[in-house]
């Protein structure tokens, strides 16, 4: 090869390299900051007791809300499901089971279970604008007051949402995930923020720390976390140190400095305030775009008719959810979870960098962007920087060095400083072995683990990039 | 090739080398200086951690051998609650044992006592964790504060009230503490909580000042709706909604309902309407009146004011609000419509104020919703 090419090449990969540095530098600043910002918080409150919670089971005073539960094809579970819903500690909720045109035995079901008449004739329907689904029937139990069961054609998780939230009759709703087991007490620790509202602040979105059910439990959700033997899956394992990471940086920490954050786990279960999803047209159809561009539409709705929304998330753990127990799901998974994310940071794109949007788009959005959207690419290419560098020596070795040990900085030492942490400060009991196996586990993220989780959601992103040309496409030939 | 001679001046005559490639030698040496000393941290927490958990072990057992000490028949406590008397040696217990005797008292007290044992567990608390209490509250850090304030309000010490109101005046008191102190006020009618209400230096949220007054005695709630102009908007706000949660049927409760009714507050107003459909139940004449005087003039009126009268007319049949509620079928907001359409229908002659609004209100809103309240109640006869 020309000289001159292979100059060239190496100017280029050096320059790449300090790109790469500035990029590793600023994400494991920002991430340290926001790690030292949750713990301050998180000490604070360690040590409260749950007594603080007790306010929370007056009628009078408790906010009521709706949870809507979509189900499709559920037949083995929901029985198990909803019972779980229903022995939720709280004071005044009713729970909408939405069945999303199922084809196996889960209505026939409902109806035998919970003794389901048709209350068709008493709905009020909110006058939501955008269309759902035709509903079949609406039910409630005789057995139990709080279930309302609505029997509708197919149309997807955010069709149904959107039929639960028209049929709903209080003030906030709740989503519950399809694979999320609510805590007995979730509703109490997720609406003491909406009661602790100061007059002019208005809590339009909340949600909350989410722990990993066990995968062996999953037939028992009603077991805690403490009274079973946690598992040795290393895939388990790894995922709960990625919880914990997200918990403290994306939740706690950002929370801390009054930041709006986008709501990932409000997949999981988030509570929003009803009138407001009304007013921004509900769930958008599309189940790419998820809750979080839900979440950044009441953002958007909030700020433009100037009115002081608060979106909260809390320490606390409020649910439990399924996670991916083989590989093949965990890719599946991650590669949805990409391309919701860059559609639904697309599909508001307007207010990144907008100073219009506050925090929400100085901060929130450039984060997720940085840390989480260019987090696998630029993952990804320290590692193929690394190579290359070593394998054609392209670079001073010394570079590379310092790219490997930022690196592993970024991934395993502070996921396995936050486990720490995490460790030190829940209410959960760990053992010894447990503590040492996390240790030894997040430190060896960098090696294995983060750049598959990388290249699943690499593929995500290109999905999702593939979804959005294809859209193109479909609005230039006028289908759309 | 225009690309091509770029690349090349820019990269090859500038002989980029980078400004990272001068200073490899120390970032390296920096760099692992840096990630050396988080590695020997983690160690170090992690060796903390161990020893947390076995000394964690140990005390747990000790908790565990304590409270099966406590719970067991004969015991110095059981003793106490079945016969009242104490023990000198219970009034010197410390550490783990007073936190075990404090978890069962807690505990006990949740499952609702009889009045003698309630009497009795909170003497106890008194004798042997007033002294502790006191010391927390004047030295301990926020949480610990925060716990002993909850603590105090479950045992209903109000041995402690003078010392809570010094705290009340100290400046580093946190609102929640504040909160807590005056929800114990109320909790044990400590006669100061009328004045620290009248107040206008809390920032409290409005739940939070509702269940101050859900606690109120009596004679606290009627000194508040005495003093009513004297009190923080907030505050009259919520004595409007404590009055109809509390069902407060005195003749003191109806009159200020009135007078905030035919008042010039939206949102007062609104509230009072509520709370009259709920305590004036024996008295619907005089809702009656009052909506009759809201009928003349309420086109103007905010939406929450309008969506609660519109409700109200349908609980309380006269003839005059149909055309009014005719009217609201009209209105803007869609649950006004919906709601006014459900009144009228609950009207003896509804069905037929319906029909004729389908063909006859100039409003084509008002006429889809008086045709979707007659599908739906059509509906609902077949169903029944």
């Amino acid at each position: 090869m020309d000289e001159r090419w292979i100059e060239m090449l190496r100017s280029f990969v050096l320059a790449c390299y300090e790109g790469i540095f500035i990029y590793l530098v600023l994400a494991i600043v920002m991430c340290s900051v926001l790690v030292v910002a949750a713990a301050r918080t998180l000490i604070l409150r360690r040590d409260l007791d749950p007594l603080q919670y007790h306010e929370m089971l007056d009628e009078e005073l408790a906010p009521a809300v709706s949870l809507l539960v979509p189900m499709r094809n559920s037949e083995n579970t929901i029985v198990q499901r909803i019972n779980c819903l229903l022995g939720i500690q709280y004071a005044r909720y009713e729970v909408i089971i939405i069945n999303d045109g199922s084809e196996d035995a889960t209505m026939p079901r409902l109806m035998e279970t919970y003794d389901l008449m048709p209350i068709r004739s008493k709905v009020h329907y909110s006058g939501l604008v955008q269309e759902t689904a035709q509903i079949k029937c609406v039910y409630q139990s005789r057995l139990h007051h709080r279930l309302i069961v609505i029997d509708k054609a197919y149309g997807g998780r955010m069709d149904s949402l959107n039929a639960g939230l028209n049929i709903s009759q209080y003030p906030y709703i709740a989503s519950v995930g399809p694979l999320t087991f609510l805590e007995r007490d979730a509703l109490v620790k997720i609406m003491k923020p909406v009661m602790d509202a100061l007059p002019g602040e208005e809590v339009v979105a909340c949600s909350g720390r989410v722990d990993l059910m066990v995968p062996e439990n999953t037939a028992h959700p009603e077991l805690t976390d403490n009274s079973t033997r946690r598992t040795s899956s290393a895939l388990y394992i790894m995922q709960s140190i990625e919880y914990v990471r997200a918990f403290l940086i994306g939740g706690v920490g950002l929370v801390r400095y009054n930041i709006n954050v986008l709501l990932f786990t409000a997949q999981v279960f988030g509570v929003f305030k009803k009138n407001r999803v009304m007013e921004v047209g509900g769930y958008k159809g599309d189940d790419h775009a998820a809750h979080m561009e839900l979440v950044m539409r009441l953002q958007k709705h909030m700020k433009r008719i100037r009115e002081r929304g608060r979106i909260i998330y809390i320490p606390d753990p409020i649910c439990r959810v399924e996670v991916p127990g083989t590989w093949r799901q965990l890719r599946r998974q991650r590669t949805r979870w990409y391309m919701q994310l860059a559609s639904s940071l697309w599909a508001q794109r307007s207010m990144i960098f907008n100073p219009a949007y506050g925090w929400m788009g100085m901060v929130s959005i450039p984060y997720f962007i940085l840390i989480e959207l260019l987090g696998p690419v630029m993952e990804l290419g320290t590692l193929l920087l690394f190579i290359s560098g070593i394998g054609l020596q392209l670079v001073d070795i010394n570079l590379c060095i310092i790219l490997a040990l930022l690196l592993m900085l970024y991934g395993s030492l502070l996921s396995a400083g936050m486990v720490m942490f995490e460790i030190w400060c829940s209410r959960k009991t760990y053992t010894s072995r447990e503590v040492t196996r996390l240790l030894l586990y997040a430190c060896s993220e960098t090696f294995w683990f983060r750049p598959l989780n990388n290249i699943f959601r690499m593929v995500g992103i290109v999905q999702a990039m593939g979804l959005r040309k294809e859209e193109e496409k479909e609005i230039r030939n006028g289908l759309k | 090739m225009i690309g091509h001679q770029w690349m090349y001046t820019k990269l090859i005559d500038s002989h980029h080398t980078g400004w990272l490639a001068g200073n490899t030698d120390w970032l390296v040496h920096v760099v692992s200086l840096i990630c050396a000393s988080v590695l020997i941290l983690l160690l170090i927490i992690y060796g903390y951690i161990l020893w947390l958990k076995y000394k964690s072990r140990r005390r747990e057992q000790v908790k565990t051998t304590l409270m099966q000490e406590l719970l067991a028949e004969g015991s110095f406590l059981q003793q106490y609650l079945n016969n009242g008397e104490i023990g000198v040696d219970v009034l010197n217990i410390s550490g783990d044992q007073q936190i075990v005797l404090q978890q069962l008292l807690l505990q006990r007290l949740a499952q609702g006592p009889v009045e003698h044992e309630t009497l009795r567990i909170r003497l106890l608390s008194w004798q042997v964790f007033g002294s502790s209490y006191r010391s927390v509250l004047k030295t301990g850090k926020w949480s610990e504060r925060v716990n002993t304030l909850l603590y105090i309000e479950q045992f209903h010490m109000v041995e402690l009230l003078p010392k809570l109101e010094d705290m009340l005046r100290v400046s580093s008191c946190t609102p929640l503490e504040r909160f807590i102190i005056l929800r114990i006020y109320a909790r044990t009618g400590y006669f100061r909580i009328v004045k620290e209400l009248m107040r206008e230096q809390y920032v409290w949220s409005d739940s939070q000042v509702l269940q101050i007054l859900l606690l109120l005695n009596d004679s606290s709630l009627t000194r508040l709706k005495d003093h009513f102009k004297d009190v923080p908007y907030q505050v009259q706000c919520n004595i409007v909604h404590a009055i109809r949660i509390r069902d407060d049927q005195t003749d003191g409760a109806l009159v200020l309902l009135e007078k905030l009714i035919l008042g010039e507050d939206s949102l007062l107003r609104t509230h009072a309407y509520q709370a009259l459909a709920q305590v004036g139940r024996c008295r619907e004449d005089l809702l009656k009146g009052l909506l009759l005087v809201w009928n003349e003039s309420g086109e103007e009126r905010q939406r929450s004011e309008r969506l609660t009268v519109t409700r109200l007319m349908g609980d309380i049949h006269a003839d005059a609000f149909i055309p009014r509620l005719k009217v609201m079928m009209g209105d803007p907001s869609f649950q006004i419509r919906q709601e006014a359409a459900n009144s009228l229908a609950r009207y003896e002659q509804g069905l037929d104020e319906l029909r004729d609004t389908t063909v006859n209100h100039p409003d084509r809103y008002a006429r889809q919703i008086a045709e979707e309240t007659l599908e739906r109640m059509q509906y609902g006869r077949k169903m029944d």
